[in-house]
């Protein structure tokens, strides 16, 4: 028996106890994602009150890439769904870890795909405009009524960056497996460079992608998932998130933009999107330059965390150095 | 005569690419392939490259933080560096991973000094960052050409 099938069999044990009304058809992995599991579980419900399909987020075996906890990802999500943002419905969160090997929570599934390539034309322009839209809509919410389980907002966008960026230097300081002399001195660029604003920060999502949405073959949004580096902090860290993960190949970078703005986004600020383009990578660099630590559990390992920690990190710091103007080129 | 462990390697990835890959049908198992192909060629870059990097990017940090008035003492290089290591190759790595903490300390250093002596050997220490990313580069492999 495979591994997979061997999990298989965990997850039709679980549910067969959760909601022994509802049957399940198949089991299996999905997603390309290095920070947790996914799973896609299809069931017959019967009058169990679940949906078709849910989906099961537990931890890797190994330590994951962004060092956020699973029961805050779930617990974001809440928040989120509550105040009426299209994210997936969080069902239950199970924190025995006995039972799949680690802790786990099970949301809705939905029919869709993430898969960017597949949109061309007037199916990537409406993607375009509903992701700007959908981002418009989550920067809208009030920090002070829909808070994030990290507690109260900061008071400015500056101080919220600002305290972002400490955040991760320090947690990169204090796990790093070498020395990445080039990693330091972007930090130090990213801490000199924080905008100033004066503004209140919103709740950003901070890994927007089409990767990281469900979609409609049509273009339209379904949910938004992923939210491990949700925060508080400056919009224009959603906006550049996008455009880093590549959104504004769907319908141009100008038409992402100024879907966002009609939507009653924030006004853009291209110099404060540079910064954040910086910071993306930057912090890419410092999650994958961890992932080559890795625990093991039988059956179960991958070849994702050698992938990320060689190249990945490197691709990013490249990056990076490029827009701080380090290497010649591409520095926008 | 045993072969040379790339050439082992080459073989190998060739397999991985042509024989193994296309008989798979599980999508997560031939993502898997195609990382273990990239590596295997990273490995193989490795073995081919690995020790002359080293041996370069060692003299340049050295070098340039002399030049800089940083000059790492040998009691600064640890112990394995210099007489315990189990092969040349360990006592290279050793030494490298010594040498970049200590430019990496540089760095934080003088950028936490922002005055204009620190601008001045921050200006001469940069394009030794570009540097090692470069040197890196040979040993890479088509992951990095990929992004992936």
């Amino acid at each position: 028996m495979s591994s997979i099938e061997g999990f298989a069999d965990l997850v039709r044990a679980h549910l067969a106890n959760r909601a022994p009304r509802a049957s399940v058809h198949a089991v299996r992995k999905i997603g390309g994602g290095a920070s947790r599991e996914t799973w896609l579980v299809e069931l017959d419900p019967g009058d169990s009150g679940l949906p078709d399909s849910v989906l099961l987020r537990k931890d890797t075996p190994f330590e994951g890439v962004v060092p956020t906890t699973l029961r805050r990802e779930h617990d974001v999500l809440v928040a989120l769904a509550a105040a009426g943002i299209r994210v997936p419905r969080p069902l239950w969160y199970e924190d025995d870890a006995d039972i799949l090997g680690a802790e786990f929570y099970v949301r809705t599934g939905y029919e869709g795909t993430s898969d960017q390539r597949r949109f061309s034309g007037a199916s990537a322009e409406r993607l375009s405009r509903e992701l700007a839209t959908a981002l418009a809509e989550l920067h809208r919410l009030d920090p002070r009524e829909t808070t994030l389980p990290d507690g109260p907002a900061p008071t400015s966008v500056t101080e919220a960056t600002r305290g972002d960026v400490e955040r991760w230097y320090e947690h990169w300081r204090a796990t790093a497996l070498e020395p990445m002399p080039l990693l330091e001195e972007v930090s130090w660029w990213l801490r000199r460079n924080v905008p100033e604003v004066e503004q209140s920060p919103v709740i950003v999502w901070g890994d927007v992608g089409i990767a990281n949405t469900i979609c409609s073959g049509d273009g339209r949004v379904l949910a938004l998932s992923d939210w491990e580096l949700a925060a508080y902090g400056d919009p224009m860290r959603d906006l550049a998130s996008g455009l880093w993960r590549g959104v504004g190949r769907l319908a141009g970078k100008e038409a992402f933009l100024e879907a966002y703005e009609e939507a009653g986004g924030h006004p853009v600020d291209h110099e404060r999107l540079r910064y954040f383009d910086v910071l993306m990578s930057w912090l890419v660099a410092i999650f994958t330059h961890g992932a080559a630590r890795e625990g093991e559990q039988a059956g179960q390992r991958s070849l994702h965390p050698p992938l990320l920690s060689i190249w990945a990190q490197r691709v990013n710091l490249e990056k990076a150095a490029r827009r701080i103007g380090l290497l010649p080129g591409d520095r926008r | 005569m045993l072969p040379h462990p790339e050439d082992v390697l080459r073989e190998v990835r060739w397999a991985m690419d042509h024989v193994i890959r296309p008989a798979l049908t599980d999508p997560y198992a031939v993502e898997q392939a195609k990382l273990a192909a990239n590596l295997i060629e990273h490995v193989r870059l490795r073995i081919l490259h690995e020790a002359e990097v080293l041996r370069e990017e060692s003299e340049d940090i050295r070098t340039t933080l002399a030049r800089v008035g940083r000059a790492p003492t040998e009691a600064g290089i640890s112990l394995t560096a210099v007489g315990v290591a189990t092969s040349e190759l360990d006592r290279l790595r050793q030494e490298n991973h010594d040498l970049s903490q200590r430019l990496q300390d540089a760095i934080a250093d003088l950028e936490a000094s922002a005055d204009a002596q620190a601008e001045d050997a921050l200006t001469q220490l940069r394009p030794l960052l570009v540097r090692q990313l470069e040197r890196q580069k040979r040993m890479l492999g088509p992951g990095y050409a990929a992004g992936t």
